[in-house]
């Protein structure tokens, strides 16, 4: 998938990463870091589906996993 | 050839490009004579002067068939008898006996033996000699024991077996119009729909990637199918099937309904069976287009693009009165029906947006839009527009997939509506 190339792409130029994924693709997602050389690599897992979500619920979960995020980033 | 039999002079007028397909498909029907006049190909891009010059040239033809008739009715194609034969049992040799024979799609066949179609008989649970058909396009007759070499061949299980002779009984109704499937220009094949407890029972893949590849029942129940038109029906491409380009679906087109995760009551049930009953549904259908709602949170955002990819030009429910089928992704079922729209409403919507002005069309498309949707002109009460079914239930929706904001709009074709069997498994019970 896309994102895990990114990714990928960003740590290779030293940039520190993180991956938003939903539950049901986190397994793609893990397989494909172990493919691309970066097995276990961090990831943060929503729950699955966010395509229909109200702003609000959107405003919500961002509030939920931003500590998550930085944390990943800056360790 | 109906009009030959009840004893009234014909002349078949066929393009230069179909004639051979012509006489191969009356050679089928049993009238091997049946005078055929050729006229230039192509036809349709011809002026007017043109097709008057050639009209001109046949009448002296088409008058001489007129008049002397058809000369007396030809044999019959030929029924697939029963037969055995012994083979080199060497892996590369068996696999090119099959290719040099033209009995396979293409790609590789599992070599049929004594034992493995016996297996695929027992399960079946049918008497052998029994038979079945005329099988179109050349309208021979097989055995059950015949449907099961296919069925080996295509690399079904014997449990798959029974979904298998179901699929072909709804083929061969008149309704699904299976001959105009194989033989017309159009990209079109028979579409497969399971459902029922034999989904799970079966493990046919009802989830992500349910019309790709990587699932054994879905791959080669599909393929039996389509093994059997070709090696039983005679359906060859060139021959009898004139598609332009075919499509991926003539190998095999066979997906299960995800029920666990549709909030609606599943396609078989909307046809008048039970739940707890396993059945097979076929429509024609061409090469699914995706619908990506890219960007939408909303039933009616979704709804929006359904419509949108159902009122561009050329798509096969334009032409065709048969009504399109929606495959909708769990994600957009679910939100639809979040937002209040159960499967009745979102028909009630597509039937009524997804409607083509007329001023679209150059006035010959409209001309043939009234012959060939006449029945919408009769009774939707728009005559200024073309819609994409005649009546609201003519659009059938099906829930299959897996994650993501995808459904398939499923242009379809020929048949005047699904055709919905039971599959009967070994104690000739119905499941």
């Amino acid at each position: 998938m896309c994102s895990v190339h990114d990714t990928v792409e960003f740590e290779k130029r030293g940039i520190p990463s993180t991956l938003f994924i939903t539950q049901i693709f986190k397994n793609s997602a893990v397989s494909q870091f172990r493919n691309k050389g970066m097995d276990g690599h961090a990831l943060i897992e929503l729950p699955h589906p966010v395509s229909n979500l109200t702003p609000a619920q959107m405003h919500a979960l961002t509030h939920e996993y931003v500590r998550e995020m930085v944390r990943q980033l800056t360790t | 050839m109906k009009l030959e039999a009840h004893g009234i002079p014909t002349a078949t007028i066929c393009s230069t490009a179909f004639a051979g397909a012509a006489r191969v498909q009356a050679a089928g029907r049993g009238f091997a004579a049946l005078p055929i006049v050729e006229i230039p190909h192509p036809m349709h891009t011809a002026s007017r002067s043109l097709v008057e010059g050639r009209a001109a040239e046949a009448a002296q033809s088409i008058a001489k068939a007129l008049l002397e008739g058809a000369a007396a009715r030809g044999a019959l194609g030929e029924d697939i008898l029963e037969d055995r034969i012994e083979i080199d049992a060497d892996p590369v040799a068996l696999e090119e006996f099959f290719f040099t024979h033209g009995w396979t799609d293409g790609l590789p066949v599992t070599p049929p033996t004594v034992a493995s179609v016996a297996a695929m008989l027992a399960a079946a649970g049918r008497d052998p000699h029994e038979t079945i058909g005329p099988i179109p396009p050349r309208m021979r007759v097989a055995t059950i024991e015949k449907l099961a070499v296919n069925a080996v061949m295509a690399g079904c299980k014997p449990a798959y077996f029974p979904v298998v002779l179901a699929a072909l009984d709804s083929v061969l109704d008149d309704n699904i119009r299976l001959y105009g499937i194989q033989t017309a220009t159009n990209t079109s094949s028979a579409l497969l729909i399971v459902n029922g407890p034999i989904v799970k029972e079966l493990g046919l893949n009802a989830r992500g990637n349910v019309f790709g590849q990587g699932n054994r029942a879905n791959a080669t129940i599909g393929r039996a199918l389509q093994l059997i038109l070709r090696n039983v029906g005679g359906d060859l491409p060139g021959e009898t099937d004139m598609a332009t380009h075919g499509h991926a679906g003539k190998f095999t087109f066979c997906i299960a309904e995800n029920e666990d995760e549709s909030p609606w009551e599943p396609l078989h049930v909307e046809r008048g069976f039970k739940r707890g009953d396993s059945t097979v549904t076929a429509i024609g259908g061409s090469g699914p287009q995706n619908v990506f709602t890219y960007g939408c949170e909303t039933g009616a955002e979704i709804l929006d693009h359904f419509v949108g990819a159902l009122t561009g030009l050329g798509h096969n429910n334009i032409i065709f009165p048969t009504g399109p089928l929606f495959v909708l992704s769990p994600e957009h079922a679910q939100t639809l029906a979040r937002d209040g729209f159960d499967k009745q409403k979102i028909k009630q919507h597509l039937f009524e947006k997804a409607r083509i002005p007329l001023t679209r069309f150059a006035a010959r498309s409209i001309t043939g839009l009234h012959h060939r949707r006449s029945r919408w002109f009769e009774i939707a009460g728009d005559p200024t527009h073309i819609g994409v079914a005649d009546r609201i239930n003519d659009i059938n929706i099906v829930v299959a997939g897996g994650a993501g904001i995808h459904s398939q709009f499923v242009p379809t074709s020929f048949s005047y509506e699904p055709v919905t069997r039971l599959i009967r498994t070994k104690a000739g019970s119905a499941k």
